[in-house]
């Protein structure tokens, strides 16, 4: 009989631990792609260069609005987006100083994961996505060096001055090249960062490569307008959307240019350049007029007219943009027809820049514009007008691709968050860097609407030319 | 054989009538001193049979000579007595009359509130009668002393602030864990992970708790009364008991409430905003209940119907709501207590706050004069014409938004409780929370045309998104009591486990270029979706030992041991201890002198650890996956964390409970130092590394304060009974470490948001502070100061509550709050549109707002007035005998409001509560909506 009843629990013990495998609450299973999914195995390579081309899109969202502000280009109206950017008051503790650098690093570290563990252990990788790993490293660099004074370029360790990124940036494209050398772009990356290093022999026959490679080369940051926020084109919402708070509006005398960041369709907004041969062209220009050599310069601006002129446009309804937002306050009182002139106080007004978005489609350069004609560069005379002509073309055909404040020599510190958590920041890391002759009012304009005239009341592109020596600016010189 | 049987049923019952006479017995109940008692349940022993009695006490009720009546009533002894051949029989209910309360959360088993250490927060069902109130948050707003439940928004279903004893955690929301009838629901108290943001008000799941069935409410602060919680309790818990019936004849009442829904206009600038946007409303609710059964099962059941039509159009809700609750003694030692609700919440939204599609609230932030037409953006210069014009925005708006969720919310609990010997009691529960909801927003091109956001003709940007949660959270717990006194000592030993286990999956689908007036996805030209996968699983056991002496001195020890999948790897089991004592000084025999004045005394002081558990699988070396332009996007890891634990916080506390004069007067004065150590900070790495922010066991956060709360009963006699509540808690926040980290981000916006940063208050309005020299303009700028805190300083409710003749009672309640600082976002818009007041000069009136952050931080104190309701029970002889009682009851909702703050609600928040779960500090005045004004009449039956 005890037998039984020992049997019994016995038996009653086994299915009550069995059952326990019908019900075992602990068993959580991680949705999430963890590290150890992704290394070593086959095509990961193509799945890291979307993720990429993805970051790319983030790092641009980021730089595209705050550049467009801290320059002439564009000035705020009334948005969330940041406004001391606008009156070059460039902080260490501004939030959008902290959020690019942090883009900037996640691109450099993707591309660093890609090339040293991601590349190696897939058995399917090629030597041009290995090309494309350095060239996004290199970019990272690149874009360091262009836009901050110093930043670290290994995480935790001390700000390296921009020199340092653009040596960094040289280096990797450079490894790009090596694997993929018919690519114009790696050509033309290379030119580009020896261009703001000053190296001007090295950036003219990079320059002159490029051109050779490929005569019509365009790389483009795209959008995702699809899947989520973080993707699609801030700059779009802040340029044409509205109904919102995003409301961005351009120097007058840039408004034919204006939105370069469009809504194609309800799923495709408009991609902007970030590497163009355009630029292979303008280097060459600057380092003629370096040289002195006027008419070569004159010959090369009006290759660039004539590149230009081969570039597409787009014809849309761009009646939501607006231009006179209220005509209760001046702020959102901006000329917006086309019988208006434009003009920098105390030069001529000039017809012609300024478009009426309610009646009818707009068109407008999708690549590249500009309002210079040939007649314009043979009136030049002296190397001032020249340069100044030439950033004039500058600041158009680079427009809302975040290159103005480049050109302006702003750079940005290294931000707080850095700082608080990076023993090795220094003060001078913290402290941004802007040229004193820079007007802190660059966008600022004088509307008459009655007259139909507006002044803008800097003519920035003159006063580059007027410090040309300043080592903030204009490279060659 | 059949016949015999016949003849004999015949003869018994024959033999029956003759020895076994039905008689009607009356009388009345009264309690020691005499008083009628009203309610008093008296059952014919061994059925269902039985009658309450009316409010003076009286009864009567037909039954057999032989039978015995069963006398009950909460709070005294229950009386059996033998009919014979009386027709009158009166009882004295007495006994236990100073029955000592019994509390259950955080004890392991009930207990009685004096032999604990800690403070333990109860809301009766005395308490929740005759409000009209339809969510949890609403219901305990005012009515818990030490906690304050701010409604971040108006509209119905929205999430709410609810939180007590400062913040103790940067990592998640300030709302308490809830458990029904011991089983872990569903608190979310923000937007969900994959949620559809119509500006600042996200729904909630306090929302579709169940409320019609509560018999009582226990909430317990987070630190030592949460121990037996381990890891999951650092905020306190909320504990509802369901009705579980009396035994008795069935008892059914019906209940309608009708009223009318007004919004408030006490917090805007413009008359115009409140004529335009407002409508009245008009609410609805019934409700039927019953309830009874015998000395061995009882019921309660409840359903009821709500809805409104809304304060302004577009804004609706309605809900259902069941739940039925029996109570079984399935044999002398097994009891079975079994409950299920069901709730069905169905809401109908509109943009609000961070959203520019806010046109009503636009009113007040300046509407632009070119978009729509207007000859100023200043409603008080409005033309009649101009008046029109946004009056028909506002309708076409409504009219064409499409934004609905709709709820759906399975709950029960199962509880077998068996007493195997004498003193030892063995409780086994388990249950579910099912919830269900959906969210879907069809902006069509019509929509879009009328919010000016497209331009007239457009067919091509319709939208459609539709997100779907699915919540499961199955809670399982067994624990084992056992009382034994020895001489003068009492012991009470507790052990037990529990687990729980959260499921929470979601999807979203946006689709985009829909055909319009698709209500489908599917006519779309894209369609994206996304999920998210959450769960989670706690498991642990606990013992506690509870020690008194001679009925003054007690000691208790308790402590918990958790695991959890969310752990680190490396970490494994959770010790979370706790150690009490109290002393009843009153129970002293050299207190008797004292007694006429001070009827009671207990000191105490306690010490215990509770925690918040870290996200699920923030332990892991995660990637980042997303769809971009159609490929799969991989993107780097942060590194693995096998530490990551959960944070731990440790509260030490001391008070002391007096009552005077009688218990005439109750004081009850607590002080606690409550610390978060290994707190769960989001805070970033360096930005050179490129990695995005993970939760981390790195800071320390500082919460301590005082909490008094007293009664005072101010008049009582035959007629009258008037009390009042009032309690005054002080919060001192400090963020004692960061851990090495930056500082970092909760909420609002870039030029001004609450921030984590060491040695200032969690959740601190971080921005630019202005000085203006004599002439207006802009004298300096200090940015990225400490602007002010967000979390009051003090804060308190209290509650008038009065009885007359038994028949009228009045109840008001209101809670208040000082000390802290919101931001008036509505003026900072106001700026932008040159509709400002004077804060900025005009000299300065071309600053960047980015610089004038400071100028827009405002006091965020408060007095309201939530509730002040009347009521009358008629007499019964109005009635005839299926009527027992009728009572009706007038209530006015949000009636008075005083605050110093300038045209905004410092209670509204217009930020935060987006992400899923976080903590959210409030302190955003911004377009949001306040609770209306609610005047409800309600008519209550019982049969």
């Amino acid at each position: 009989m005890k037998t039984i009843r020992i049997s019994i629990i016995l038996f009653l013990a086994t299915l009550v631990i069995n059952s326990c495998d019908l019900v075992d609450p602990t068993e959580v299973v991680n949705p999430n792609v963890t590290e150890g999914t992704i290394i070593g195995t086959p095509n990961s390579t193509s799945l890291w260069l979307v993720g990429l081309d993805r970051q790319l899109a983030l790092t641009y969202n980021e730089i595209l609005v705050i550049a467009a502000l801290a320059s002439d280009n564009y000035v705020n109206t009334q948005t969330f987006f940041n406004q001391t950017f606008d009156i070059l008051d460039i902080r260490f503790n501004d939030a959008d100083v902290n959020a690019l650098a942090l883009d900037i690093s996640d691109l450099r570290n993707s591309a660093d994961v890609g090339i040293n563990a991601i590349h190696p252990g897939d058995s399917e990788s090629t030597d041009a996505q290995l090309a494309e790993l350095h060239f996004f490293r290199g970019w990272a660099f690149l874009l360091g060096g262009e836009i901050f004074k110093t930043l670290p370029a290994v995480g935790g360790e001390a700000a390296l001055p921009a020199a340092t990124h653009l040596a960094n940036a040289i280096a990797d494209f450079q490894a790009a090249e090596a694997l993929d050398a018919t690519n114009a772009g790696y050509k033309l990356a290379l030119a580009r960062a020896y261009y703001f290093t000053g190296d001007k022999a090295n950036a003219v026959i990079k320059a002159n490569e490029a051109i050779a490679a490929d005569a019509a080369y365009l790389r483009n940051v795209e959008w995702d307008a699809v899947n989520g926020a973080a993707s699609d084109s801030d700059l779009q919402d802040a340029l044409q959307d509205r109904g919102n708070f995003d409301d961005l509006q351009p120097l007058p005398s840039l408004d034919f240019l204006d939105p370069k960041a469009y809504a194609v369709s309800s799923t495709l907004e408009a991609p902007i350049p970030i590497l163009k041969i355009e630029e292979a062209h303008l280097i060459l220009a600057e380092a003629e007029i370096s040289d002195a050599d006027l008419p070569g310069a004159n010959q090369k601006m009006k290759d660039v007219i004539a590149l230009v002129g081969t570039r597409a446009t787009a014809t849309f309804d761009d009646s939501v943009e607006g231009r006179t937002n209220d005509a209760t306050t001046s702020t959102f009182n901006r000329p917006d027809v086309t019988t208006v002139t434009v003009g920098y106080a105390g030069e001529a007004q000039r017809a012609g820049l300024v478009l009426n978005r309610l009646a009818g489609d707009i068109t407008i350069p999708v690549i590249s514009g500009t309002s210079l004609v040939d007649a314009d560069i043979d009136a030049l005379v002296t190397e001032d007008d020249y340069l100044e002509a030439l950033y004039l073309m500058r600041q158009e055909i680079f427009i809302a691709e975040g290159r103005r404040w480049m050109d302006l020599g702003i750079k940005l510190p290294v931000s707080e968050v850095e700082q608080l958590s990076n023993t090795n920041i220094t003060a001078s890391d913290i402290e941004a860097a802007v040229p004193a002759f820079l007007p802190t009012d660059m966008d600022a304009i004088t509307y008459d609407a009655g007259a139909g005239t507006c002044v803008i009341t800097h003519n920035v592109n003159a006063i580059l030319a007027a410090n040309k020596t300043n080592a903030a600016v204009l490279p060659f010189h | 054989m059949k016949r015999n049987l016949l003849l004999s049923f015949a003869l018994i019952t024959l033999f029956s009538f003759s020895v076994i006479a039905q008689i009607t017995v009356s009388g009345k109940v009264t309690d020691e001193s005499g008083e009628g008692l009203p309610g008093v349940n008296v059952v014919i022993k061994g059925t269902t049979t039985g009658v309450s009695t009316d409010l003076d006490g009286n009864y009567q009720i037909s039954v057999d000579s032989d039978a015995s009546l069963i006398f009950s009533y909460v709070g005294f002894e229950t009386q059996e007595v033998t009919v014979g051949s009386r027709t009158t029989i009166d009882v004295t209910m007495g006994g236990a009359v100073q029955l000592e309360e019994v509390v259950v959360t955080g004890q392991g088993a009930g207990i009685s509130k004096n032999r604990i250490a800690t403070t333990v927060d109860v809301v009766s069902a005395k308490d929740l009668e005759n409000k009209p109130l339809t969510r949890i948050d609403q219901v305990i707003q005012s009515a818990l002393p030490s906690s304050q439940i701010l409604m971040s928004s108006g509209d119905p279903g929205t999430a709410s602030i609810v939180r007590s004893r400062g913040i103790a955690s940067a990592a998640l929301s300030t709302t308490p864990i809830i458990y029904i009838d011991g089983v872990r629901v569903d608190n979310l108290n923000t937007g969900t992970s994959l949620g559809i943001a119509t500006g600042g008000a996200q729904s909630s799941a306090l929302a579709d708790i169940p409320v019609e069935a509560i018999e009582r409410i226990e909430f317990v602060k987070g630190g030592a009364a949460t121990t037996l919680f381990g890891a999951d309790a650092g905020n306190g818990v909320i504990q509802i008991f369901t009705k579980k019936g009396q035994a008795g004849k069935a008892r059914f009442t019906f209940e309608t409430q009708l009223g009318a829904i007004k919004g408030t206009g006490d917090y805007f600038k413009y008359d115009a905003t409140s004529d335009i946007v407002f409508k009245t409303g008009f609410s609805q609710t019934y409700r039927i209940g019953a309830s009874g059964g015998n000395e061995n099962v009882t019921y309660n059941f409840t359903g009821s119907i709500n809805g409104d039509n809304g304060y302004r159009e577009g804004i609706e809700n309605q809900r259902y709501s069941l739940r039925t609750t029996i109570n079984a003694s399935l044999n002398e030692k097994l009891n079975l207590q079994s409950s299920l609700g069901f709730v069905s919440n169905n809401f109908t939204r509109l943009p609000n706050a961070n959203s520019s599609f806010d046109r009503a609230y636009g009113i007040e932030q300046g509407l632009s004069t070119g978009t729509f037409g207007l000859s100023t953006n200043n409603p008080d210069e409005w033309t009649p014409a101009d008046v029109a014009i946004v009056s028909q925005l506002l309708s076409d708006v409504a009219r064409t938004a499409d934004i609905t969720e709709n709820v759906k919310r399975f709950q029960n609990s199962q509880s077998l409780t068996y007493d195997p010997i004498d003193k030892v009691s063995i409780k086994a529960t388990f249950g579910v929370d099912y919830r269900y909801s959906k969210q879907q927003a069809i902006n069509t091109n019509e929509y879009l045309i009328v919010q000016q956001s497209e331009a007239p003709g457009t067919t091509d940007q319709g939208t459609i998104a539709v997100t779907e949660r699915n919540f499961l959270s199955s809670t399982g717990s067994l624990n084992i009591q056992y009382e034994e006194t020895y001489n003068d000592f009492s012991f009470i030993t507790i052990a037990g486990g529990q687990f729980f286990r959260n499921d929470d999956r979601q999807t979203r689908l946006d689709a985009t270029n829909v055909v319009e007036g698709s209500k489908s996805v599917n006519n779309s030209s894209e369609v994206i979706g996304q999920d998210f996968i959450q769960t989670v699983t706690n498991y642990g056991f606990f013992g506690k030992e509870n020690v008194g002496f001679k009925d003054r001195y007690f000691v208790d020890f308790g402590f918990r041991v958790d695991y959890n999948t969310a752990f680190g790897t490396d970490v494994g089991g959770q010790f979370f201890p706790s150690f009490g004592a109290s002393y009843v000084v009153s129970n002293e025999a050299f207190f008797d002198g004292l007694s006429s004045v001070v009827s009671f005394m207990k000191l105490r002081g306690t010490y215990g650890e509770a925690g918040n558990f870290p996200a699920p699988f923030a332990r892991a070396a995660n990637l980042e996956v997303n769809s971009f332009l159609g490929g799969t996007a991989v993107q780097p890891f942060v590194p693995a964390a096998p530490n990551l634990a959960p944070e731990r916080v440790k509260t030490t506390e001391f008070g002391v409970d007096l009552r005077f004069l009688d218990d005439r007067f109750s004081l009850a004065v607590t002080y606690f130092d409550s610390k978060t150590e290994d707190a769960l900070f989001t805070a970033p790495f360096a930005p050179s590394f490129g990695l995005a922010a993970r939760q981390r066991n790195l800071g320390t956060i500082s919460n301590k304060g005082w909490e008094i709360v007293s009664t005072f009963n101010i008049v009582r006699n035959a007629d009258w009974d008037v009390n009042l509540t009032a309690s005054l808690n002080k919060i001192e926040n400090k963020v004692e470490s960061t851990g090495g980290a930056a500082e970092f981000n909760i909420g609002g916006f870039t030029f001004l948001g609450p921030f984590v940063t060491e040695g200032l208050p969690l959740g601190y309005l971080r921005g630019a502070q202005p000085t203006f020299d004599e002439s207006g303009a802009l004298a300096s700028v200090e940015r990225n100061t400490d602007l002010g805190k967000t979390l009051p300083d003090y804060f308190g409710s209290m509650t008038l509550s009065a009885t007359f003749k038994q028949r009228w009672s009045l109840f008001v309640t209101g809670d208040w709050q000082t000390g802290g600082y919101s931001v008036n976002t509505n003026e900072v818009l106001r700026f932008f549109r040159g509709l400002d007041d004077d804060r900025v000069p005009a000299a300065s009136s071309s600053v960047s707002f980015f610089d004038l952050g400071g100028v827009w931080v405002e006091s965020s104190d408060y007095l309201k007035i939530r509730n002040i309701s009347l009521s009358y029970s008629m007499p019964n002889e109005w009635f005839n005998d299926h009527v027992k009682n009728v009572q009706v009851t007038f209530t006015a909702l949000n009636p008075l409001n005083f605050f110093k703050a300038t045209n905004f609600d410092p209670e509204t928040t217009g930020a935060g509560a987006r992400t899923q779960n976080a903590v959210n500090v409030g302190g955003f005045g911004y377009g949001t909506f306040s609770a209306p004004r609610q005047f409800i009449g309600s008519i209550k039956f019982n049969f």
